[in-house]
């Protein structure tokens, strides 16, 4: 049942709608925001997959979603086989002990009152973990893991320095020893410098414990460098996913390719950009056929079959590299 | 913005009925029979129930609030045993002494804690800083019946600039025709600038007194958020688009900074037009607060009930002109409330 | 780039060190800081938070308030010194000359007044003269040039019926208004997504080379530093530790933060290893090291006696693309090295 190749995690299109908010109280709108509009994806036993796009994507959502701290609306989530959503309250309570989230600011969720040393052990207190003497033993491996000193683990959050605070949160995710950790923009408030110490911290300890990381970012430098596989979000729709490296290598989607060509680099100063027009704004309920990236694409803007049937996820390629797109690799990163 | 104001004519009809049956329920149900209170602790138990009866007093309490609003809105808001005239009449003729006197009031609070909230965060130095504080403190601490009294020593007595308690005008004084009620406003009506003066003259003492509470609260509010204001970005966007600091805090941070205290100005508002007892006595001043206090002394029911009726009114109308207030200075409000553009 | 009149260049700060009081006496945010900006020319201050690469900015304007001050030193603009001008002389040159682009978290705009009493008020606030109907056709015309698209009916707009981006482009036109000299720009691109980042950028590119303005741009993100500036500063602790050209510093950094901070970032080409992350933390301002700020941390001279007791002074680095200035004790001997390499 542990193999490798037996995908721990398995999302199979995850919907999560709210109702947008309507202007009158008394009529109830019918207009229906789909921040996560049917994705699909498997998560490997000891890999990170990642999950990238702009703000408004639906990234944090699906994160969410898949950690049932938002209830899905549709599709499903099992974790090494077991259906996340149709859990009753106390098998899911036990279940989380198995999956984990570290958050962009953890500053907000590490009580100012507690010891360092005491927020790490709450979460062994209250999934009942050990006697106090195993709860010890056990945090401070953890900290020293996260490269806290064992003579800091009695000071408060507020003492330490953001990327610190981090390597707190961290603990305080790791310590239960899950299976699957989903990192929300975990590096994304931190300087670069510390981002490098924090990505570092996290690649080792995936190599000691054999952890699954689903990684939300928005940065596209990080994912590239960090995940294995990755799916491309726009607008709650899957883009195109593969392995990191041949979806950098080779992006078939208008999307993917723009994203890439926006990232200002170091040591690249060439003309091949493509701006992309506009910004990310949800079509009306009423254009919910066609492509949701058309408005903006620079290839199907004005083709009659992107506003009319929506593209589905075909591979290209090698069995793992999908791309939604009815156009794939029409627009090239070579230049013009 | 019509559908958020209609919207929030509606609520204010609400808790307006709410308020004045919860009111209503509460004055029944205090011990003390209306009719024996009327009629005297010596009349025969016939003569009360007739009473009882001609009141109305033996129904549901319902009923009763059912007749009572009934009678209310048509301008009967009965009689006063203790004074022998109607209610209407004895209210109708001294509450716009309090409600003059609660405007001057927040006025008075309202300008003072404007300027020094600014000044105090413009300067940004301990002195001035713990000057005002301590003013606010002082404000917020002192008994206003004591304080009226020691104004009175000072300025009366002592510097003889203002006049003593004596009321809304100097004994010579001629009264202006009555217009709205207002001595301020009918003198200036009437054109006469005399009547005017003396109206202004005697206002200013117990204006103060009653807004120095109302002053200290307000300052602090303010304060405290024209301090989160000036840090935010656009004022030192502000100054480099070619303000000075003072402008950016007079033009940007000071609406901004207003916009959240609206809420509880209109609250004291609301407080200081229901009058003051306490400040009212120490001026001498003909308003409705010794009239309810007595009222209440002498179980004098339909007094103390139409003016809890009259004072309600006043906060649903204040807080409702607040919001709307609220929602036409700040477009975020108007928008978020579904007044869309 | 190369000036060759006798022009005093645009702006000019020298010397400048500014502190701020606090419980334990003063700190100083920026310290003796000297730099200078042509007409045209785009600089970059580059530096993790807590540098005083903002702090820096701010002192340019004259905008640091109690319990902040100008501790020392000039800041020369067309050779006239800023430093201690009051507030009444300041307004005329705020706006005006210099511009101010803000990093826009929603709060760089006033949320209760519309976008076009903004930019209107710029502009009328330097050009008295002109009517408020001049003036609005202006502002319209302003909006235009940034590419807001519906310009004239977007005018009436609050600012948050705009979105980040096109928020960010309502700075840049509010800073263009008066047809400065000089924008500094504090991490204007920094709170955008990608898309809208490039989008920006590329706006800010276009206006500055179509007005001729120079630009200051202070950011934490090398990558828009390579490809928007002629010349990088890099700050750390307070001071410019290294400045020249961007193209030399950026492919052949000298100082060894510089270079660590560069390794820092994440590089597809060396997928599969580690980070160079620079350990430790900036050092506390009140509490600054001896020697070198950097010595602590830095992966050459930590622990060397030089580094440890003594400041190192600018050195000057002959680069392909121009000189270079180098703070490091071991400047000329690590140049020396890194053209070795390139050249084997």
């Amino acid at each position: 049942m542990t193999g490798r190749d037996i995908p721990l995690l398995v999302v199979d299109r995850l919907e999560k709608s709210f109702a947008a908010r309507s202007s009158n109280p008394f009529k109830p709108s019918r207009e229906i925001l789909r921040a996560v509009d049917g994705i699909s994806f498997t998560v490997l036993r000891g890999e990170t997959f990642g999950l990238v796009g702009e703000s408004g994507c639906g990234k944090s959502t699906a994160a969410r979603a898949i950690l049932r701290l938002v209830e899905p609306t549709g599709g499903r989530v099992t974790l090494d086989g077991i259906d996340v959503a149709s859990l009753a309250a106390e098998p899911m309570r036990k279940l989380r002990r198995r999956m984990q989230m570290v958050f962009q600011d953890s500053t907000g969720t590490l009580d100012p009152r507690m010891s360092v040393r005491e927020l790490v052990e709450e979460p062994l207190i209250v999934h009942g973990i050990g006697d106090a003497a195993t709860r010890r033993a056990k945090v401070d491996a953890m900290l020293e893991l996260v490269g806290i000193r064992a003579e800091f683990a009695n000071r408060r959050p507020h003492q330490f320095s953001g990327g610190q605070r981090q390597r707190i949160g961290i603990a305080r995710a790791l310590v239960l020893e899950p299976e699957l950790v989903v990192l929300d923009e975990p590096i994304s408030a931190l300087d670069v410098s510390v981002q490098a110490q924090i990505l570092n911290l996290l690649k080792d300890l995936q190599e000691k414990l054999g952890v699954s990381y689903v990684f939300i970012v928005h940065d596209l430098t990080v994912a590239e460098f960090f995940c294995d596989r990755l799916a491309v979000l726009y607008l709650g729709q899957v883009m195109e996913s593969g392995s990191a490296k041949e979806l950098f290598a080779d992006p078939q989607h208008p999307y993917t390719l723009s994203l890439l060509s926006a990232v200002p680099r170091v040591g690249a100063k060439t003309g091949r950009r493509t701006v992309l027009e506009g910004e990310v704004s949800p079509l009306g309920s009423g254009a919910s056929k066609g492509c949701v990236f058309r408005a903006r694409c620079p290839v199907g803007k004005d083709r009659a079959i992107c506003a009319e049937e929506r593209p589905a996820l075909r591979p290209h390629g090698t069995a793992d590299h999908t791309v939604a797109c009815h156009f794939p690799g029409e627009l090239s990163l070579a230049p013009a | 913005m019509l559908r958020l104001i209609s919207g929030r004519i509606v609520t204010s009809l609400i808790s307006l009925v709410g308020a004045s049956l919860i009111a209503f329920v509460l004055l029944r149900l205090t011990p003390g029979d209306p009719a024996r209170l009327f009629l005297g602790q010596f009349a025969g138990e016939d003569a009360v129930q007739a009473l009882r009866a001609e009141l109305g007093l033996n129904g549901s309490i319902l009923s009763q609030y059912w007749i009572y609003m009934g009678r209310f809105l048509s301008g009967d808001w009965g009689f006063s045993y203790s004074t022998g005239q109607s209610v209407a009449g004895l209210l109708l003729a001294r509450f716009p002494a309090t409600v003059e006197l609660g405007l001057f009031a927040f006025f008075f609070a309202f300008v003072a804690a404007v300027s020094c909230a600014l000044v105090s965060v413009y300067r940004r130095g301990p002195v001035s800083d713990g000057g005002v504080r301590a003013l606010s403190f002082f404000a917020q601490g002192v008994p206003p019946f004591w304080f009226g009294l020691m104004m009175l020593l000072v300025f009366f007595e002592g510097f003889g600039w203002l006049p003593g308690p004596e009321g809304r005008l100097g004994l010579r004084i001629i009264p202006p025709p009555t217009v709205t009620g207002l001595l301020t406003v009918d003198s200036l009506l009437a054109g006469d600038w005399t009547a005017f003066k003396d109206a202004i003259r005697h206002l200013i003492l117990p204006a103060v007194t009653l807004g120095l509470m109302p002053f200290g609260f307000l300052y602090r509010l303010l304060r405290a958020n024209l301090e989160g204001i000036t840090r935010e970005p656009f004022i030192t966007v502000a100054r480099g688009r070619g303000l000075t600091r003072w402008a950016a805090y007079v033009r940007h941070a000071l609406p901004n900074a207003f916009l959240p205290t609206l809420t509880a100005a209109g609250l004291l508002f609301g407080q200081l037009l229901a009058g003051s007892v306490l400040v009212e006595r120490v001026f001498v001043w003909p308003g409705a607060g010794a009239l309810v206090t007595d009222g209440v002394l002498k179980q004098d029911f339909s007094v103390v009930q139409a003016f809890i009726l009259l004072s309600a009114f006043i906060y649903v109308l204040t807080s409702l002109v607040v919001d709307i207030l609220a929602a036409m200075l700040d477009p975020r409000v108007a928008q978020s409330q579904g007044g869309g553009r | 780039m190369s000036s060759t009149t006798n022009q005093p260049p645009l702006l000019e700060v020298r010397g400048l060190t500014t502190e701020f009081a606090t419980r334990a006496g003063a700190v100083a945010a920026v310290r003796d800081v000297s730099l200078t900006v042509r007409r045209s020319e785009k600089v970059a201050i580059v530096g993790e938070s807590g540098c005083g690469k903002s702090t820096l900015a701010l002192s340019i304007l004259g905008l640091i308030d109690k319990p902040g001050r100008i501790a020392s030193g000039q800041v020369l603009l067309e050779g006239r010194d800023l430093v201690g001008l009051s507030e009444s002389a300041m307004k005329t040159i705020r706006g005006k000359t210099v511009s101010l682009i803000f990093q826009d978290p929603m709060g760089a705009l006033d949320p209760i007044k519309t976008v076009g009493a903004q930019i209107i008020d710029t502009l009328r606030r330097h050009q008295p003269g002109l009517s408020h109907k001049a003036a609005r056709a202006r502002a319209v015309e302003l909006l235009r040039e940034v590419e807001v698209p519906a310009a004239e009916r977007r005018l009436d707009d609050y600012p948050h019926h705009y979105s980040g981006g096109m928020r960010q482009r309502v700075m840049i036109a509010i800073a263009l208004a008066n047809a400065p000299d000089l924008i500094i720009a504090d991490e204007p691109t920094t709170a955008l997504d990608v898309t809208t980042q490039a989008q920006v950028l590329a706006l800010l590119e276009r206006v500055v080379a179509d007005h001729g303005v120079a630009v200051l741009l202070i950011t934490h993100n090398l990558g828009v530093v390579a490809e928007f500036c002629d010349v990088v500063q890099v700050m750390y602790a307070g001071r410019i530790v290294e400045r020249g050209p961007t193209e030399a510093i950026l492919a052949r950094p000298t100082h060894p933060y510089t270079q660590a901070l560069l390794e820092s970032i994440p590089d597809p080409a060396r997928i599969g290893t580690r980070l160079r992350a620079i350990p430790g933390m900036p050092p506390d301002l009140s509490a600054m090291p001896s020697g070198c700020a950097f010595e602590p941390r830095c992966f050459f001279g930590h622990g060397r006696e030089i580094c440890r007791t003594r400041q190192p002074a600018p050195v000057e680095i002959e680069t392909t693309s121009g000189p270079s200035q180098v703070e490091c004790h071991f400047a000329t001997e690590r140049a020396a090295r890194a053209s070795e390499v390139a050249a084997s």
